[in-house]
């Protein structure tokens, strides 16, 4: 395990290293083998809630968003093929966030608002209110987050959390949750509030023990949130790049 | 539980957690911690020169760094945030080993005082300086953008870009030097270009603090000088200590070599002219900062920029000719625009606001153009150094005052010289999602004063800016707009007589109806044809991208002056009725004429049919030739709305042939022709509509009211 992190610490270190991630899996299929719509399946699963508050910031109401998430995962999983995207490019996380927008417009189309012409946005240049008649300009909170925003922020708390349960499920797999529920803290990175030595006390470990735990469940949490990503990505390589958009997600 | 502690505040950010944390943990930190690059993680290009990252956030903990964006001899920079301020900024760590003098600190106090006075727009900001956790730092100002050395890696500099940065990198050295300070070590490393593309200059004076440094500890442990060797004046690679402000302009002329030429000026170098297109006047301010003994140089940055302008403020003729295409770095501005010419906007109906455009497309602003880019991806380029008239024109619309209120809506009005002929276009900037007059006018706004500026940048004079009054353009009431009610009488009358069962003094006519399908239908094919055929004349223009087609575009029937030549001032012309064109004014009666003959069969034949199928449809006809001729909002729709019945009239009675029904053999003929009367417009009408959403505009579709 550590000659292997040593060579390459951006490639999925999860359970089957050499195995093709999820979304590559889909790619390669182009959605279309029963094996690509088993992982399209888990990935959507997985990341229900972006969607979900991506079409709340859209102003829908909480039930009716609930119904359409439900409605878009379902005619997503029933599609065949992934129509556009291209292997090799295009993230899952973009593929989704194009796909919700999509099935958006088309319920819009549907609900009755467009009308001879309607999608088109009409410039009117003389004068008065323009086109903000149109379905596309209805804008519930102008001063909130934009949607796409919101949609890029819930995916990363998603996938955080994921990875984070994920690193829950092991300890307490391994007996040890009460020593998960400890260190914790020191995923954040390093700050003074808590001291090693205290938890050391609770846990009944040497400092210097509880030291090396808390290493080995930062590496074990990077390898987790790593192959996480690994899974929405085309390729490898992008992982890293993803990480920081991420993280400027998060921070903005 | 421990983690109480953090149910409701991130321990580390301070940020307050959400309901839904995972595992009551701050999604945020935990990631950036997975980011961060560690011990175990991801080497960095040269960890020996920077500090642990651990150190360095445990240094600055008001702090959240980011990542590392720069390390070199003069030590490290990181992105940084302040979360409080919420704002970005560069944070500067002097190399560790300094902090070992023990005379450093004071002269650093010192110095970074004197730096953190500096103000300017052209000089990076230095917020904040001190000593914390064993480093010696400054708080700079971030710069969103890249530096001078990415830009020219990333395309190659054109000569007139260069001959805008190299003004604004004097002004700011001037400004320094004005309050003693030297910056030591200009390069194009130190030379940031932000997102805007506005120049700003980093590391003020850092040479002087870390270079006095190390030549007290260690001059020559490493064979390195401090500084940049290629960049430094002679004198100062000699005697460091004796330096003046003329090592900067030293310093500043070899990055000027380097973004004209691409190579630095070593040995005996070729003048920049000759490796590039640039002036050749330019190779004399080039030589003339390069001079090896700084007696010779040039005196002050200000020189420096007062003779570049002077070569870029009045160009040389051959340097126009031989301009090569910019490359496209540092769009300084860039939006949604309208493109017209004074011709169209007064051009063809008098009181047409769908007129004021041609096309929508894409205005940019750059370092030397005023780009219009055109939906086929062709371009109109104005340059701006030739732009002789900068003015804001306003376009009234009449409309009935009930209808509306009047509003006036701006557009810039450019008059440039190229090729010996003088071109006016009109450009209508518009935010991209909603338009309203106000939004539009303060759009239109700020494009001129930014475009306004781009040319004083350019030329160093402002172009002449017209009083706005002389730009305007009102629509012109028109009697036709006050006949128009009056002649919706004789439908009214016509109506009447049929219902009053009075029979009709002309008797039957069977031509009529023959004769008003054909002309009805003539009209009809002729305005449909006009309207389509101004408009793909138009931008046909413009997809081929020749400017000369631009702007001699206009439509047959208008009167005006070639555009070619000198425009006329369009508040001269003011007092002149825009013409309605002849084939316009023919149809449109047209139209009235075969609606009145239509409705004179109706009457002719009331009692032989049932109320029948040209009486309504005449109307409709007529109306839309009233409509055609008083052209205002209201009555366009009226027509449209008459059309609409027109049409279904016609299908319904196609239908009727079709299958034979009610209708008697005799009238067989004659219904035929009627429902090719209705069918030509059936056609032809939505036709056009869909064609363009300049058709909807065009009959005000496109504004609800």
């Amino acid at each position: 395990m550590t000659t292997n992190n040593t060579t390459d610490s951006s490639s999925p270190v999860s359970s089957g290293q050499f195995a093709p991630t999820r979304w590559t899996q889909v790619l390669q299929a182009r959605g279309e083998s029963a094996e690509a719509r088993a992982a399209l399946g888990e990935l959507c699963a997985a990341y229900w809630q972006p969607v979900f508050c991506f079409i709340r910031r859209e102003g829908r109401e909480e039930e009716t968003a609930r119904d359409l998430t439900q409605e878009f995962f379902t005619r997503l999983l029933a599609r065949h093929g992934l129509g556009t995207v291209e292997p090799g490019h295009g993230r899952f996380r973009s593929f989704l966030l194009g796909a919700v927008k999509h099935f958006l417009a088309d319920e819009r189309d549907r609900a009755g608002a467009a009308k001879r012409g309607g999608r088109q946005t009409i410039l009117s240049i003389e004068a008065g209110g323009g086109a903000n008649t149109t379905a596309e300009l209805q804008i519930p909170d102008p001063a909130g987050p934009p949607p796409d925003a919101v949609f890029d922020r819930q995916w990363a708390q998603t996938l955080v959390a994921r990875a984070l349960d994920l690193l829950a499920a092991e300890f307490a797999a391994a007996a040890k949750p009460e020593q998960f529920e400890t260190l914790k803290p020191w995923l954040l990175g390093k700050f003074d509030l808590l001291s090693q030595a205290d938890a050391a006390r609770r846990l009944g470990l040497t400092e210097g023990a509880v030291k090396v735990a808390i290493h080995r469940l930062r590496k074990r949490f990077r390898e987790l949130i790593k192959a996480e990503i690994a899974h929405t990505v085309p390729e490898p390589a992008q992982v890293n790049e993803e990480l920081r958009y991420l993280v400027e997600v998060l921070s903005s | 539980m421990k983690t109480e502690k953090i149910a409701n505040r991130c321990p580390k950010c301070q940020a307050p957690l959400p309901a839904d944390a995972p595992q009551g943990l701050c999604a945020k930190c935990l990631l950036a911690a997975v980011a961060t690059p560690t011990e175990a993680g991801q080497p960095q290009g040269n960890p020996s020169a920077a500090p642990p990252l651990e150190a360095v956030i445990a240094a600055f903990p008001q702090l959240e760094i980011i990542e590392l964006i720069g390390h070199g001899g003069m030590g490290v920079v990181y992105k940084a945030r302040q979360p409080r301020l919420d704002r970005f900024v560069a944070l500067k760590l002097l190399p560790q080993s300094l902090a070992a003098e023990a005379a450093f600190a004071e002269r650093f106090n010192r110095e970074a005082r004197v730096l953190a006075r500096l103000n300017h727009p052209n000089i990076v900001t230095v917020y904040d300086f001190g000593q914390s956790g064993g480093f010696f730092y400054l708080l700079m100002e971030f710069v969103d953008g890249v530096n001078l050395r990415q830009a020219m890696q990333a395309a190659r500099f054109s000569p007139q870009q260069a001959l805008v940065l190299v003004p604004k990198i004097c002004e700011a050295l001037q400004f320094a030097h004005d309050d003693g300070i030297l910056h030591r070590d200009i390069k194009p490393e130190n030379i940031l270009l932000d997102s805007r593309g506005r120049v700003k200059i980093a590391d003020f004076g850092i040479a002087k603090l870390v270079g006095e440094a190390k030549e007290n500890v260690t001059l020559t442990a490493d064979g390195v000088v401090v500084g940049t060797p290629h960049y430094m004046a002679p004198e100062q690679l000699e005697h460091p200590q004796d330096v003046d402000q003329r090592a900067d302009i030293y310093s500043l002329g070899v990055v000027f070599y380097e973004m004209l030429t691409g190579e630095l000026p070593i040995g005996r170098f070729a003048p920049p002219s000759q490796k590039s297109a640039v002036d050749p006047r330019v190779d004399e301010v080039v030589f003339h900062a390069l001079e090896k003994e700084r007696e010779k140089r040039y005196h002050s940055a200000r020189e420096v920029k007062t003779s570049v302008e002077a070569i870029t403020s009045h160009p040389a003729p051959s340097a126009a000719a031989t301009q090569p295409v910019p490359a496209e770095v540092l769009p300084a501005r860039r939006g949604s625009c309208y493109f017209s010419t004074p011709k169209r906007m007064r051009s063809c109906f008098p009181g047409q606001q769908a007129r004021i455009f041609q096309c929508k497309g894409e205005l940019r602003l750059e370092l030397e153009n005023l780009t219009f880019i055109s939906p086929w991806q062709t371009r109109v380029v104005i340059p701006l150094k030739e732009i002789r008239d900068l003015s804001i024109g306003q376009f009234q619309i009449w409309t009935a005052p009930w209808v509306m209120k009047h509003e006036r809506i701006y557009f810039l009005s450019i008059t440039f010289g190229t090729g010996g002929r003088q071109r006016t276009v009109h450009l209508t900037p518009v935010p991209s999602a909603v338009s309203s007059p106000v939004l539009i006018n303060a759009q239109v706004t700020e494009w001129f004063e930014a475009v306004r500026k781009a040319v004083v940048a350019i030329t160093g004079a402002s172009p002449r800016v017209s009083e706005p009054a002389a730009a305007t353009i009102r629509a012109q009431r028109s009697w036709r707009r006050r006949a128009g009610p009056l002649l919706l009488l004789a439908p009214l009358a016509a109506w009447l007589v049929g219902v009053m069962n009075i029979r009709s003094p002309f008797g039957p006519a069977p031509a009529a109806p023959w004769l008003s399908a054909l002309l009805l239908t003539l009209p009809y094919g002729l305005a449909l044809g006009w309207f389509s055929f101004s408009f793909l004349k138009a931008n046909q223009a413009l997809k081929s991208g020749n400017l000369d087609a631009v702007t001699s575009d206009e439509p047959p029937g208008y009167s005006g002056d070639s555009i070619g030549a000198d425009v006329p001032v369009p508040g001269e012309s003011q007092a002149k009725k825009p013409k309605l064109p002849f084939w316009w004014t023919v149809s449109a009666w047209a139209f009235v004429a075969l609606g009145l003959l239509a409705l004179v069969d109706t009457l002719t034949g009331l009692y032989s049919r049932p109320i029948n199928q040209t009486f309504y449809p005449g109307i409709a006809q007529l109306f839309a030739g009233i409509a055609l001729l008083t052209l205002s909002r209201r009555w366009r729709l009226v027509a449209l709305v008459a059309l609409a019945l027109s049409v279904a009239a016609g299908a319904f009675i196609s239908i009727m042939i079709a299958l034979n029904l009610s209708i008697p053999a005799a009238e067989m003929p004659r219904s035929a022709a009627t429902a090719a009367v209705f069918l030509a417009p059936a056609l032809g009408w939505p036709c056009y509509l869909l064609m363009s959403a300049k058709g909807k505009a065009l009959f005000g579709l496109a504004k609800p009211k």
